[in-house]
């Protein structure tokens, strides 16, 4: 029940986090990957297995959307991801679902 | 293990049936084969990606939460067709009712005047504007019923 609800928290919480990074700047795939990994301590062993996922859902809300680009050195093409304007307003709603979540939470456990 | 085989392992855990599993397919394998092409080893792709059943619970989450906006997305179709049929029924029954009263004046000014030319206003040429638009609105009542029957029994069985 523990590692269900734990994952359950980390996928609401890598929506918000991939929101918020392609508010930054657009990414592709990897980068995205290494950026939270680096910054997050709860992602720090974030596998591209559970990101992408995130990023179709993302992408079939419409919250997301890539352009193409060619890499020159590896001459491939990749899919940079970039936030739309549903999507900031998405991030908008969720981080303040999540700030009172967190009031709340603290406020009920008295923590 | 290869490559094609860590992800046939992956996708045998995957539940969702042959268009959308073999999209999903496609897009892990060319993920997996670009891992491939940088230099990584089998080993190294399965730390980076995730172990097959990891993975395919993933996918299983992200094809549940897809499964219940679809689902939405019928429900949402399935009312707008219920109100428009109503909406569509009533301004049936408001039209006929119009052509009813508006009949009725001109028969009762044919009979107070005894006017024969009259009988032509009164018949249903009177109303060619009433008369096509209660056309186009039965077989849009028709088109929506049959809409609505198929989602509920195709989605809502």
């Amino acid at each position: 029940m523990v590692n269900e609800f734990e994952k359950q928290i980390k996928r609401g919480m890598l929506d918000i986090i991939i929101l918020n990074m392609l508010t930054q700047k657009p990414c592709h795939g990897y980068e995205l990957l290494q950026e939270i990994k680096r910054s997050s301590q709860i992602f720090e062993s974030l596998k591209e297995g559970t990101l992408y996922p995130r990023l179709y859902r993302l992408l079939d809300n419409e919250c997301i959307e890539f352009n193409l680009a060619v890499d020159e050195k590896k001459s491939k093409v990749k899919k940079i991801y970039n936030i739309t304007k549903k999507g900031k307003i998405q991030l908008e709603e969720l981080l303040k679902i999540w700030d009172m979540f967190v009031e709340d939470m603290s406020s009920v456990l008295g923590r | 293990m290869t490559e094609k085989k860590y992800v046939r392992n992956v996708f045998k855990h995957v539940m969702c049936g042959g268009k959308r599993k073999k999209e999903l397919y496609k897009s892990f394998l060319e993920l997996v084969i670009e891992k491939k092409e940088e230099g990584m080893d089998i080993e190294s792709i399965i730390s980076e990606m995730g172990e097959p059943e990891e993975v395919a619970e993933e996918i299983n989450v992200y094809l549940s939460e897809k499964n219940l906006l679809v689902n939405r997305m019928i429900l949402n179709v399935y009312n707008g067709c219920k109100y428009a049929n109503i909406l569509a029924f009533v301004i049936v029954i408001l039209t006929f009712g119009s052509m009813f009263v508006k009949q009725y004046k001109i028969l009762r000014f044919v009979y107070e005047h005894q006017d024969a030319s009259a009988y032509f206003f009164a018949s249903p040429l009177m109303f060619p504007v009433q008369i096509s638009g209660l056309i186009v609105l039965i077989i849009l009542i028709i088109a929506l019923f049959i809409i609505r029957s198929v989602l509920k029994r195709k989605y809502m069985g």
